[in-house]
């Protein structure tokens, strides 16, 4: 199996089999997922989330990286980690979705696909969550799905970056 | 028990041009309709996959078309932010389509768009619809979105 590293170089002359990594990044709050507003956010923990996404990922051969913090600036590094090495973010910001400037900027200095995701529909929902600095700079955005909308998203987003080569 | 989607596509939707300007790869309505059709199989669900241009049999469409499927896809495709009367209206369908009368059954109801609406530099001048509560909104997939949004319909999303 290649390292994801060495998949970076040349992104456009890859071949199908080529391993491709997505990194899932989720902000804060998500690891209370199961316990927090179920109503909202249904019954599942984040790590059942988690558990999917990389069963789902290793149907394709595909690297999941699946990260949960709490902190900004954590987020931001992630994302930066991420560059040349990763070749799709899907990122769940949380409540940094509606305030992080910083988190905007570092995926416009990310070069690979970004895909935002909600579990809730946040155009929904209260008005000071309207405004989304993710999806400014992100490639798709994926809202109001369920907690079921990850695991289906990375054979999509797989598809997605197949059909991009 | 096999579940029944329908697809409904708006305005400007069956014109090649509009895919030209969104995507890179060669998309067509009818390629986006095989992509779900094949789907629909692979799902075990049945599917009606409809486009018009006529704003009003598309809120006619919204209203009435959901009671007879167990999940609603939407895309509005184009001007149906011409008029504050015109989002009004479609806004007030989509809305009847996720809460229908009285002890009827909630159904999900997903709006896809094959651009990402909220990116200055690649935005059409569409704005969106899922700001009505319990609407899915997938958008900038491209047809994957339709897929995506199969997908989450054939396993009964939590909203």
């Amino acid at each position: 199996m290649q390292s994801p590293a060495t998949l970076h170089g040349n992104p456009k002359r890859g071949h199908r089999n080529l391993n491709k990594r997505i990194d899932i990044l989720n902000g804060p709050n998500l690891n209370l997922l199961g316990s927090r507003e179920p109503d909202i956010y249904g019954n599942e923990t984040l790590d059942d989330i988690a558990a999917r996404c990389r069963a789902s990922g290793e149907d394709l051969g595909l690297d999941v990286v699946f990260r949960q913090s709490n902190h900004e600036g954590q987020l931001v590094d992630w994302i930066q980690e991420a560059i040349g090495v990763a070749d799709a973010i899907v990122i769940n910001a949380a409540a940094y979705t509606h305030t992080s400037i910083a988190i905007h900027d570092a995926l416009l200095a990310y070069n690979g696909l970004v895909v935002e995701l909600h579990i809730s529909n946040p155009h929904g929902r209260e008005h000071f969550r309207h405004t989304s600095f993710v999806a400014t700079a992100a490639d798709a955005v994926v809202a109001g799905l369920g907690p079921g909308a990850y695991d289906l998203l990375v054979p999509i987003v797989y598809n997605v970056l197949i059909d991009r080569q | 028990m096999s579940k029944s989607v329908l697809i409904l596509n708006g305005p400007g939707l069956a014109d090649a041009a509009y895919y030209g300007r969104l995507s890179d790869t060669p998309l067509t309505l009818a390629s986006i309709h095989d992509a779900c059709a094949a789907l629909a199989a692979e799902l075990d669900m049945s599917l009606e996959f409809r486009q018009t241009d006529d704003r009003d049999e598309m809120t006619q469409w919204l209203t009435s078309g959901s009671d007879a499927c167990d999940g609603l896809i939407v895309n509005p495709g184009e001007g149906v932010s011409t008029t504050p009367q015109l989002t009004r209206r479609y806004l007030a369908a989509i809305q009847s389509a996720v809460d229908p009368a009285p002890g009827a059954r909630r159904k999900p109801v997903i709006e896809v768009r094959l651009g990402n609406i909220f990116r200055p530099a690649r935005a059409t001048g569409e704005s969106g619809y899922a700001t009505v509560p319990g609407v899915g909104l997938v958008c900038g997939l491209g047809q994957f979105g339709y897929l995506l949004a199969m997908r989450a319909i054939a396993r009964d999303v939590a909203r």
